[in-house]
């Protein structure tokens, strides 16, 4: 317990990040609400009231159903492939082997590239004809598989999933990585003697231990996939057909085309969305604290 | 203690909140057209000062400052500065300030939502024009257009502009918008090829069928087309189908949202047209998956004969084009028995206006007429290699032959057409761009159900009264 005049100190410390952060994220958080209220074109002050009508509207749109579906399947598959491939990683990078320090740095990478680099790349790396990805499966005698990856929409969504987690992975590796090194080598030299080896010891010792990082990765890649837009943006626009239109890619079109009232009902859906998929995630996965 | 902080927090946070909620007077949208504000004063001073100052002032006034604002993406800045220096040095009681960025409605959208725009405006990007018509933030340049034009004081203004280029900018009656460049769209192909095989330029749709017959027979890809972006079709030859085969009368009962209009015969004739170029294979390998670079790519190296596009395609490809590479351009072919003319163009255009809410309208306005000068009109397509909407731009300037071929085709053409749906209804161009053509070209759906889905959007527009509608007449 501090003594009280300290409390004063903290406050004088806390109060530019708090009024940087009521600046800069809280008032534009409030404002969206507002605005999501009423018809605005964007180009001037005239604002017309329309109450919920965005909102009943968002609701009857076809568009926004399909951009929400294909977030959730974003929701479903990011942890999958983001969340599993950064904890093995992690795992291996426990283990001393040469060249440890180059592997972290070189899975860091893709994260810190511009993401329209990343997305040029990768439209070229699914390019239908001079790809490598379809160079690579016709030379395996699979030109089956040779498939028009952002031009088929039956396709599309899946196909965007390998970039964006190609970008991600390494950040969450570094999470985990953090997460792991707290864990002292003495339980699991206990464990090996109370005969548990490989996955048991994962199991049983790591899990538990990572499980509040686990958490915070797992929650961080679900908002992540409800607000996913950069990529996608720039390799499909949301297409072809609206294949790979999500909320954020939507929100975008209807400011576009001077919507501002109901792209800002998208907004705020999308916000109220993440905070319900962190409180429930939060209970979800909430388990007894596990102390050493 | 705590409970002063919190409370503090508290206090910090509502007042943010409560700011939130202060917002400009609701006010009722204008229904239907806006009542155009003029841009020369009506009133006469009616008191005539009767002393004589006796104090001579000794200071000279400040010279008044003219802000213009270009996007530097296409063109860059270099012509507009020097254009901006010359303007000075006639204009001494005048400094233009010029500046300009890539993207610069993201820069000026908050200005004008606060009403202090620049004095005058040059855009490429997003912006939408129509929103701001609408909202009255753009001042028509009707009187403008009747001054004399710089450097030519015998002809109106109005008078030097290529006819129908005007059209795209105006709204109710009223002209708002001046056009920066002459954007034609249609079919690219390569004319060297074409002399090689002895192939003529199609002058109907069927023909253009049997040419790209004979292309494929050639071992050459008929036509380049950048699935991912399905909207090259829209933004040229769809379009032109429809008044190729319907007439203007076709295109005008789409512009104003005619009840059956976007789900009529003509259009249904125009999607079927277009869905035949991928029944019959004419389009590359992967076509589905390749964007407009890689398809562009194919077409200036000689891998493929067509390209349907519009006249920024030669600046866009000039690094990566060969040496040698003749690149012609065509309309879209006209449609036998069809009662449109098949010369008409579609032009599109990028804009020059001047903010209602502009410090100096009329200095803007002749800074605007010394850019569009025949002089310097000439100055923009030698340096920029780009068409301009103003006439005898060409004349005495070494252009290109891809750049000389769609001018020939503007000067040839019977009209020229911009289109206002996509300003005014921007749901149906995303409808379309975005779904239904990439859809028919893919064969995913029929041409009866694609016109049957613009049509069902284009009565809920019809029928949504926050939606305001233009009326299209010529």
């Amino acid at each position: 317990m501090l003594h009280r005049r300290y409390y004063k100190l903290v406050f004088v410390f806390l109060f530019p990040a708090l009024a940087l952060y009521a600046a800069f994220v809280l008032y534009p958080t409030l404002k969206a609400f507002y605005v999501s209220f009423f018809n605005w074109r964007g180009v001037s002050r005239q604002m017309t009231f329309v109450g919920l009508q965005n909102y009943a509207k968002l609701l009857r749109e076809p568009i926004m159903w399909k951009a929400l579906q294909h977030n959730a399947f974003f929701a479903v598959a990011f942890p999958v492939v983001i969340l599993v491939p950064a904890t093995l990683i992690a795992l291996g990078f426990r283990r001393k082997v040469a060249g440890t320090g180059l592997y972290r740095t070189v899975f860091l990478l893709p994260n810190l590239m511009s993401l329209a680099v990343v997305a040029v790349l990768w439209t070229f790396l699914y390019e239908p004809v001079l790809g490598p990805i379809n160079a690579g499966l016709r030379l395996l005698g699979l030109d089956s598989l040779a498939l028009p990856w952002l031009g088929d929409p039956s396709v599309a969504l899946p196909a965007l999933v390998l970039p964006i987690a190609w970008v991600n992975v390494g950040f969450y590796v570094l999470m985990i990585h953090a997460g792991l090194l707290n864990i002292p080598q003495s339980l699991y030299d206990a464990a090996v003697i109370d005969g548990a080896h490989g996955w048991k010891q994962f199991w049983y010792v790591t899990v538990p231990l990572l499980w509040d990082i686990i958490t915070i990765v797992a929650i961080f890649i679900v908002v992540g996939a409800l607000n996913e837009f950069s990529l996608v943006l720039i390799m499909t626009n949301g297409g072809p057909s609206r294949s790979t239109e999500l909320m954020a890619t939507y929100m975008y079109k209807l400011f576009r085309s001077s919507r501002y009232g109901l792209g800002t009902a998208v907004g705020v859906l999308q916000f109220s969305l993440s905070v319900v998929v962190v409180v429930v995630a939060k209970r979800v996965m909430r388990r007894e604290a596990v102390e050493y | 203690m705590k409970k002063w902080s919190f409370v503090l927090l508290l206090i910090l946070v509502g007042s943010l909140a409560l700011s939130a909620c202060k917002a400009a007077e609701p006010t009722v949208e204008a229904k239907g057209e806006t009542v155009a504000p003029t841009a020369v004063p009506t009133e006469v001073p009616t008191e005539v000062p009767t002393e004589v100052p006796t104090e001579v002032p000794t200071e000279e006034p400040e010279p008044v400052v003219l802000e213009v604002a270009v996007e530097s993406a296409g063109y860059g800045l270099d012509l507009y500065e020097a254009i901006a220096e010359e303007f000075d040095a006639e204009h001494p009681d005048i400094t233009v300030n010029l500046w300009g960025v890539p993207e610069i409605w993201n820069q000026l959208q908050a200005r004008f939502i606060s009403g202090e725009p620049p004095d005058l405006v040059a855009a490429i990007q997003i912006v939408d024009h129509g929103a701001l018509m609408a909202e009255g933030q753009i001042m028509p340049l009707d009187d403008l257009l009747q001054t004399p034009a710089v450097g030519q004081p015998d002809t109106k203004f109005v008078d030097t502009v290529i006819s129908g280029m005007l059209n795209g900018g105006k709204r109710g009656g009223h002209y708002y918008l001046f056009p920066w460049n002459a954007l034609t769209l249609g079919i690219f192909y390569n004319e060297g090829l074409f002399e090689e095989q002895g192939w003529a330029v199609p002058q109907t749709w069927q023909e253009l069928y049997g040419l790209c017959d004979s292309v494929a027979e050639a071992g050459i890809v008929p036509v380049a087309f950048p699935g991912v972006w399905p909207e090259y079709f829209t933004l040229t030859s769809w379009w032109d189908l429809i008044e190729r085969i319907g007439g203007r009368e076709a295109q005008l009962a789409m512009e104003n949202l005619e009840p059956g209009a976007w789900g009529s015969d003509v259009v249904v004739e125009a999607s079927s047209l277009i869905q035949q170029l991928t029944a019959r294979g004419y389009f590359q390998d992967g076509w589905e998956g390749q964007d407009h670079t890689t398809a562009q790519v194919l077409f200036v190296t000689g891998g493929a004969a067509l390209n349907f596009n519009g006249s920024w395609l030669e600046s866009e490809m000039r690094d990566m084009t060969p040496e040698g590479f003749k690149m012609g351009f065509f309309p879209t072919p006209g449609v036998a028995g069809g009662k449109g003319d098949r010369t008409t163009l579609r032009v599109g255009s990028d804009w020059w206006f001047i903010p209602t809410d502009a410090k100096h309208p009329d200095l803007a306005g002749e800074f605007l007429k010394t850019v569009f000068s025949v002089e310097n009109a000439r100055r923009f397509v030698d340096t920029t290699h780009s068409s301009s909407p103003i006439i005898g731009s060409t004349e005495g300037v070494e252009i290109s032959h891809a750049l000389h071929s769609t001018v020939m085709a503007l000067e040839e053409a019977s009209a020229v057409r911009p289109w206002y749906w996509q300003v005014n209804y921007f749901g149906l161009y995303d409808l379309l761009a975005t779904e239904v053509m990439g859809q028919l070209l893919r064969q995913e759906i029929s041409p009866e159900e694609m016109a049957s889905r613009l049509e069902s959007l284009a009565e809920e527009i019809r029928l949504d009264d926050s939606v305001i509608k233009m009326v299209v007449e010529e």
